[in-house]
């Protein structure tokens, strides 16, 4: 059976002006993600593994390359659609700053729902499904400030996944927690990537978050040093 | 200085919309403060200056009600014993320019006449003819060879007074100023049409007079006469207006003045002429006043921009305040940065206000001098220049107003800890919660404004109302967080029902802002409850005139001369015109009535005659008090009984019952106040006795105005246009119908408050400048919420949509405060200011259908504020720190 | 006689009607005024106040006083009326059917002091006129009345002031032939001038605010008529003088513009009992001497003169205490004439005779023909 590759990315470069330097964070990176994988991206700060994520989250563009999300090629598409693939085929979680100050976690959750126009009462219930899903329920009338470092993170997985999409960015998700609330995290991910198939893309310069994943793709420099499955 | 200019003026100089609005924002408050100050000072200067300059070197003006009886004057030859009296006639007429029979106000051009006597006149003023035609004598004639045109007339030097006379002598001789006679064509032998009150004469130029002395009053219109010839145009045989004197050299004006008035008789006032402009001054107060509180909020919703700029400029860069604390900078330094930017803003919008000054005050005079002119004095007037006072004025106003609003802000930049601005997550909790402590002081403060409602005037001056008003602005301003904590409460779930999302999410970012908003929302309110409270002060005058107007405008025709009256100048009606009026056989009654001129405990107000009896059969008085008026006035008529108008009531504590003690020409006399009655058409306050006292003790001096009863059924349009058909050449007079009539008063009602729209305007555009401003603010401030809004799948045009949403809020809760503090402040304005300052009773009435109007557009109007931070917003580059 | 400004005044005012400005609708030329014409008979004291039917009428007074411990003063006030338009269509009292002129002057020889002052006014409500029923004529507070038959003289200024009682002392005398004292060629151009010649005078002058009381002669003329100067005549010298043999002797020379005598000029002997005796220009001669004041204005006055009337085998020398005794008043009018106080010594038959008086020059400053000719 043929199945459709989740992502695939082909040559891609991404350089950045800095001042009168000209910084490469991408240089020539290929690969592709089947669907349901669960990818992690390892490698030191500033290796690029975070701009690969952006570019793959339809929150950046390459400076030129190809990335196709699920058959659609990114690089054709404005503003608006790369807007439409965010709010219909990706999910983020960040290592801090996930959820807006301004909006209590059930709203934070119900966001991308809303966002997609979806009716109040339907996005609110899903929000909470997935609240009780994450073990965050009892906080959703609460404010971002007002929980834990873990907590917000349970409800930034939430919110990436309330709206089902294919793909799920994580970029450093636990790099903000202890060990133990990180480790929870983790295995929360790794709970979701099995059970709704959604295709994991994580970065992390830590081994034992990589573990989680089934793919580990090191990074340095721009390129890929390594892919392993696991 | 160099971190000033790198740290401060830098980015003020990219950020060019932000800065240029504040900017604009001081400038335009400023702008209007010292354009009120200028128009204000305008109205007065025009009377003043003319004043001065027909006044000439006289020390002393020996004036009385209505005039000098002419007859007196042997009896005041004592004053040749201070030095030198020259009597005068003095008024304003029209020339009139084009057809005759097409006439109307518009078409004729105001001069001021000037009727003395040279032969005493000539040290009083500085005459200088310049040609005084051709026999005077052959020397002063000038052989030009034929064909070439005349040489410009030279200072006849030599012109004796004697011969001035002679070319006064004729009563259809006049000699006018050279500008007047080069911006009309006119030459020595010309003749000039001019009217006064409904008489137009013939005269015939007999000489020209330099620019110099009293010809420079109105821009050269001026018109000098023989005393004689004078007297006969304005139809004041027997009298003079004023005799001037002229003290002689190096006496002491003071002790002069004390000793004349000491031996004058009690009916005439010794006075220096400027006292007539001080009179005036007093007069217009109660105007100016009100103008000047109005333009003070334009400059208060200004000084805000400031507060929201500088707030801004430490939001954006508190990362690189906290660097700098980090590198060593001082708190104090950091406090004197963000001042020193307040202070380049206020310099720059005062440099560009008072700049805007000029022009604005071009146009609020424009404005204003048709209401000074048509209801106080007829001026030409021209907003003064600039000088180094308004300057002084501006700055001192507006540089400490402005850093006073930059404190809060620069305070707060002070406050940067530098390892907190080095986080990226360093955001100030908003989550205030709504305390009791919130609520106590702007109750006390609003307890206070009722309280300040009962004092009564200061010196005639509603000092206490203001002061009120003040309270209420204040009080309701430190209600606004508490106010919108509590909509932010009970708004969520309609906004986001009816609004989706983005209702949702504008309505997470206000709530989370209000102590940033809650001062641009005050702003706004501020300015929207004064457009209110005005709207519904005017409203509520205009149905009380409408009503008044109604219920005394009761006369089918209103016959008046052709130039209207003002200070000083009573335009009088000839027998020809009353004749016509009363031989038509359509008219039943006449009242005739004449105005003149009355100081009353100093101050000007307006004595009035009219005929009691047809007043009372035809209503066209709205008594006050008491109950049994009518009964009161009819048995006042010929018992020296007068009725008062409210404002004269008010001004003076004088009720039904008192004695007033008037000046008349045969000395101090008593009247008895039968009744006081409305009267909106005038806040100087009247005293009206009935023709017959009028006459006993004022002589019998030509009506100013006549009204006339037609029999039922007549058409009144038919009705004037016969009696003006019977009028002859020389006779112009201007009838209203009733109903033309009506809408005249109500045409100068409307012109009168323009002004005072347009102020408002001003200060609301400024509020709404201010309302972008935070909206920018905000939008600056949220860049990573708004950031990761977009990386949630928000698309631009939902941001969009949220930051109008969240601007129209703004502006619909504003004018919801505004509405009930408007409505608060309308009643201190009707209820305290207006009768303290006016002494006019006015009826509440509500405009609803203009404050429904009024609400959409103001909503609408801060949604469009909302575009532009829209506009940003939408376009911030998508970024997610890390 | 007192002429010059009367003459200045009233012909440059009528000049108005024959000019060539645009006229106005009402102003053309009124009702002529009363000519002075033969045959009119003084009745007094009702001649003494005014004759508003005449276009130009003057009371004048001059008097030579002195104080008791001798100190000699000169006083001169007139009182003049020039009509203007006799039925002004103007009924505003300001209207001006008359203007009031008065000279004041006061001449201090021993502290060569000459001060004068003057009043120009229109009747107005009061303000200066002249009764007809009485006599009084007044111009703001200066006055002249009757009081009994004592005439009263007041007028005050910063320079100078007079109060005086005069009493009328010899009876009127009516100059001219027939009631009237012919001017000119034409039958209208004459006056009605009579003149009380010797009135014993006594009360104050003041010169500069110090104040004199004084005793004295004065002469009071009062003329009136309508038309007076022609085409020609350039001005006069007139002369008015109580001389020590109770007679007094008024004179009068008409120049013309030539140089030459109009043969109009003549003069009144008021004999001692009051008989007068009338001369025409044949019956004397008066010639100016060498002596003369040269007035800032270009004007030159020849201050000394000699008369002589042979038929009565009289010859005088006039002089005066004082050379300036101009009267300027270039900005108001501007007339300039000098009027001063004179001493006369001389010979009647042969007999040293000593007097004093007063000497009236017009027609030195400005061209008068030119305004009489209305040019």
């Amino acid at each position: 059976m043929e199945v459709m590759p989740a992502l695939v990315a082909d040559h891609l470069r991404k350089t950045y002006v800095s001042g009168e330097s000209t910084v490469t964070a991408l240089a020539d990176v290929s690969f592709t993600v089947a669907k349901g994988d669960f990818v992690a991206l390892m490698g030191p700060s500033g290796c690029g593994k975070s701009t690969l994520l952006h570019v793959c989250g339809a929150m950046d563009r390459a400076s030129s390359g190809r990335i196709v999300l699920n058959g659609q090629d990114l690089a054709t598409l404005g503003d608006d659609g790369l807007t439409r693939v965010r709010r219909e085929q990706v999910g983020f979680v960040f290592q801090f700053f996930n959820l807006l100050p301004t909006l209590t976690i059930a709203d934070n959750i119900a966001l991308p729902c809303l966002l997609s126009g979806m009716h109040g009462a339907t996005a609110d219930a899903r929000a909470r499904a997935l609240a009780e899903r994450v073990g965050i329920a009892h906080r959703l009338s609460h404010y971002p400030q007002q929980v834990s470092g873990g907590e917000m993170q349970r409800a930034a997985i939430a919110r990436a996944l309330v709206h089902e999409p294919d793909l799920l960015v994580a970029d450093e998700p636990t790099g903000n927690l202890d060990s133990e609330n990180g480790a929870k995290v983790m295995a929360l991910l790794s709970e979701l990537n099995r059970e709704m198939r959604v295709t994991v893309l994580l970065a992390t310069h830590a081994a034992d978050v990589a573990a989680a994943a089934t793919r580990i793709l090191h990074m340095r420099d721009g390129k890929f040093e390594g892919d392993r499955q696991t | 200085m160099r971190l000033f200019t790198q740290f401060i003026l830098r980015p003020l100089a990219a950020d060019k919309m932000r800065t240029a609005t504040t900017i604009l924002g001081v400038a335009l408050g400023i702008a209007v403060v010292v354009a009120i100050q200028l128009t204000n000072a305008s109205s007065i200067r025009g009377f003043e200056t003319a004043l001065e300059t027909v006044a000439g070197k006289t020390a002393v003006e020996v004036v009385g009600t209505g005039g000098l009886d002419e007859d007196t004057l042997p009896s005041l030859n004592w004053l040749r014993e201070y030095g030198v009296a020259s009597p005068v006639i003095e008024g304003n007429a029209a020339l009139v320019i084009g057809d005759l029979e097409t006439l109307s106000r518009r078409d004729m051009e105001a001069v001021r006449v000037l009727g003395v006597d040279i032969l005493r006149d000539m040290p009083f003023r500085d005459y200088q003819l310049l040609d005084v035609g051709q026999d005077r004598d052959t020397a002063v004639e000038t052989a030009a060879p034929r064909g070439t045109a005349p040489p410009a007339p030279a200072p006849v030097p030599n012109v004796t007074t004697q011969q001035f006379l002679e070319i006064l002598t004729d009563e259809r001789s006049v000699v006018i100023s050279e500008k007047l006679a080069t911006r009309r064509g006119l030459v020595i032998g010309s003749q000039l049409r001019m009217m006064f009150g409904d008489r137009v004469n013939s005269y015939v130029i007999r000489g020209l007079l330099k620019n110099e002395g009293p010809a420079r009053v109105l821009d050269g219109n001026f018109v000098l006469m023989d005393i004689a010839a004078a007297q006969l145009a304005f139809d004041r045989l027997g009298r003079i207006d004023r005799l001037d004197v002229l003290l002689t050299a190096g006496a002491d004006v003071q002790g002069t003045l004390a000793a004349i008035t000491a031996r004058l008789p009690p009916e005439l006032t010794a006075q220096p002429p400027s006292r007539r402009g001080q009179q005036v001054e007093t007069m217009l107060a109660a105007f100016h006043a009100n103008l000047t509180a109005l333009s003070w909020i334009a400059l208060i919703v200004g000084l805000f921009l400031v507060y929201n700029t500088v707030t801004i400029s430490v939001v954006a860069r508190r990362q690189e305040i906290g660097t700098l604390r980090a590198l060593g900078l001082t708190r104090l330094k950091v406090l004197f940065l963000f001042l020193g930017e307040a202070a380049a803003l206020a310099v720059a919008g005062i440099g560009v206000g008072l700049g805007l000054a000029r022009l604005l005050a071009d146009a609020a005079v424009a404005m204003t001098s048709a209401t000074v002119s048509t209801i106080y004095i007829a001026t030409a007037a021209a907003p003064p220049d600039l000088d180094w006072g308004h300057v002084w004025l501006a700055t001192a106003m507006g540089l400490p107003l402005s850093l006073l609003a930059a404190a809060v802000p620069a305070l707060e930049a002070s406050q940067v800890q530098p390892t907190a601005a080095m986080r990226g997550n360093d955001t100030l909790d908003m989550r205030v919660r709504l305390r009791p402590a919130m609520l106590m002081a702007p109750l006390t403060v609003l307890a206070l404004a009722f309280g300040l409602t009962q004092l009564g005037p200061v010196n005639g001056r509603p000092l206490y109302g203001y002061l009120s008003a003040f309270a209420i602005v204040i009080g309701t301003g430190l209600l606004v967080p508490a106010i919108m904590y509590g909509l932010a409460r009970v708004s969520r779930e309609a906004l986001r029902r009816r609004l989706g999302v983005e209702g949702l999410l504008a309505h997470a970012n206000l709530t989370s802002a209000i102590p940033r908003l809650s001062i641009s929302v005050a702003a706004l309110s501020v300015s929207l409850s004064m457009m209110v409270a005005i709207a519904i002060m005017i409203g509520s005058f205009r149905d009380t005139v409408v009503y008044w107007v109604g219920q005394t405008l009761q006369a089918d025709l209103f016959v008046g001369p052709g130039i209207r009256p003002t200070v000083g100048q009573e335009p009088t009606l000839s027998p020809t015109v009353i004749e016509a009026v009363r031989r038509h056989p359509r008219v039943t009654a006449i009242d005739s009535f004449r105005n003149v001129d009355l100081v009353y405990e100093g101050k000007l107000t307006v004595l009035g005659a009219g005929t009691f009896s047809v007043v009372l059969d035809h209503g066209a008085v709205l008594f006050k008090s008491p109950a049994n008026a009518r009964d009161r006035v009819r048995e006042a008529i010929g018992q020296d009984g007068v009725i008062i108008s409210e404002a004269f009531s008010h001004k003076f504590g004088k009720r039904e019952g008192d004695t007033l003690t008037l000046p008349t020409p045969k000395g101090l006399h008593g009247f008895q106040v039968a009744a006081v009655y409305y009267d909106y058409s005038n806040d100087r306050g009247v005293v009206i006795m009935d023709a017959g006292t009028f006459r006993r003790y004022y002589g019998d001096l030509a009506p100013s105005g006549l009204a006339a009863f037609l029999t039922p059924g007549s058409d009144p349009e038919l009705v004037r246009m016969e009696i003006l058909a019977t009028l002859d050449e020389g006779h112009r007079a201007f009838i209203f119908s009733n109903w033309s009539l009506r809408e005249e008063v109500l045409r100068v009602f409307d012109s009168t408050f323009a002004i005072t729209y347009a102020l408002e305007l001003i200060a609301i555009v400024v509020a709404m400048l201010g309302v972008a401003g935070t909206l920018l603010a905000l939008v600056l401030e949220r860049r990573r919420e708004l950031s990761l809004l977009r990386l949630t799948g928000a698309n631009q045009d939902q941001v969009r949509k949220m930051v109008i949403i969240e601007a129209a809020l703004i502006g619909a809760v504003s004018q919801g405060i505004g509405l009930v503090m408007g409505f608060a402040l309308s009643m201190v304005l009707i209820y305290v200011i207006n009768v303290q300052s006016f002494g006019w009773t006015i009826q509440f009435h509500m405009p609803t259908w203009f404050l429904i109007q009024a609400s959409i557009a103001v909503v609408i109007a801060t949604a469009v504020a909302g575009i532009y931070p829209a506009r940003r917003a939408a376009q911030l580059v998508l970024s997610h720190e890390e | 006689m007192v002429l010059a400004v009367a003459i200045l005044m009233g012909v440059s005012m009528a000049g108005q009607a024959p000019s060539p400005r645009p006229q106005v609708p009402g102003s053309e030329p009124k009702a002529p005024w009363k000519d002075a014409t033969a045959g009119f008979a003084h009745v007094f004291p009702r001649d003494h106040a005014s004759h508003p039917d005449y276009k130009i009428e003057w009371w004048y007074y001059t008097g030579n006083v002195k104080t008791t411990s001798g100190r000699r003063f000169g006083y001169q006030i007139t009182f003049f009326r020039v009509g203007i338009d006799p039925a002004p269509a103007n009924p505003s009292k300001w209207a001006i059917r008359d203007l009031y002129m008065t000279h004041l002057a006061v001449s201090d020889p021993s502290g060569r002091r000459y001060r004068y002052a003057e009043k120009l006014s229109r009747g107005g409500p009061g303000l200066a006129g002249a009764r007809t029923d009485r006599y009084e004529v007044w111009n703001d507070r200066w006055m002249a009345n009757l009081d009994g038959s004592r005439h009263l003289l007041r007028a005050s200024s910063p320079q100078a002031a007079i109060e005086l009682t005069l009493d009328e002392g010899k009876a009127p005398i009516i100059h001219g032939v027939n009631g009237i004292s012919q001017k000119g060629a034409l039958a209208g151009n004459a006056s009605h001038y009579y003149s009380l010649t010797r009135m014993p005078t006594r009360g104050s002058i003041t010169v500069d605010g110090e104040r004199f009381e004084v005793t004295g002669d004065s002469w009071m003329d009062h003329e009136f008529g309508t038309s007076f100067l022609e085409e020609g005549q350039r001005g006069w010298d007139w002369l008015s003088m109580q001389l020590s043999d109770g007679r007094e002797l008024m004179l009068y020379q008409l120049r013309r513009d030539d140089g030459s005598v109009d043969p109009r000029s003549s003069g009144t002997l008021v004999g001692a009992d009051g008989k007068t005796r009338h001369f025409d220009v044949t019956a004397f001669t008066l010639t100016p001497g060498q002596a003369s004041f040269k007035s800032k204005n270009g004007a030159v006055y020849p201050l000394e003169w000699s008369i002589a009337i042979p038929s009565e085998q009289l010859d005088l020398k006039v002089t005066t205490p004082l050379a300036d005794q101009e009267l300027s008043l270039e900005r108001s009018t501007g007339v300039a004439y000098w009027e001063g106080m004179i001493d006369v010594g001389g010979t009647a038959a042969g007999r040293p005779i000593t007097g004093s008086g007063y000497l009236e020059m017009t027609g030195y400053f400005g061209s008068l023909g030119r305004v009489l000719s209305g040019q």
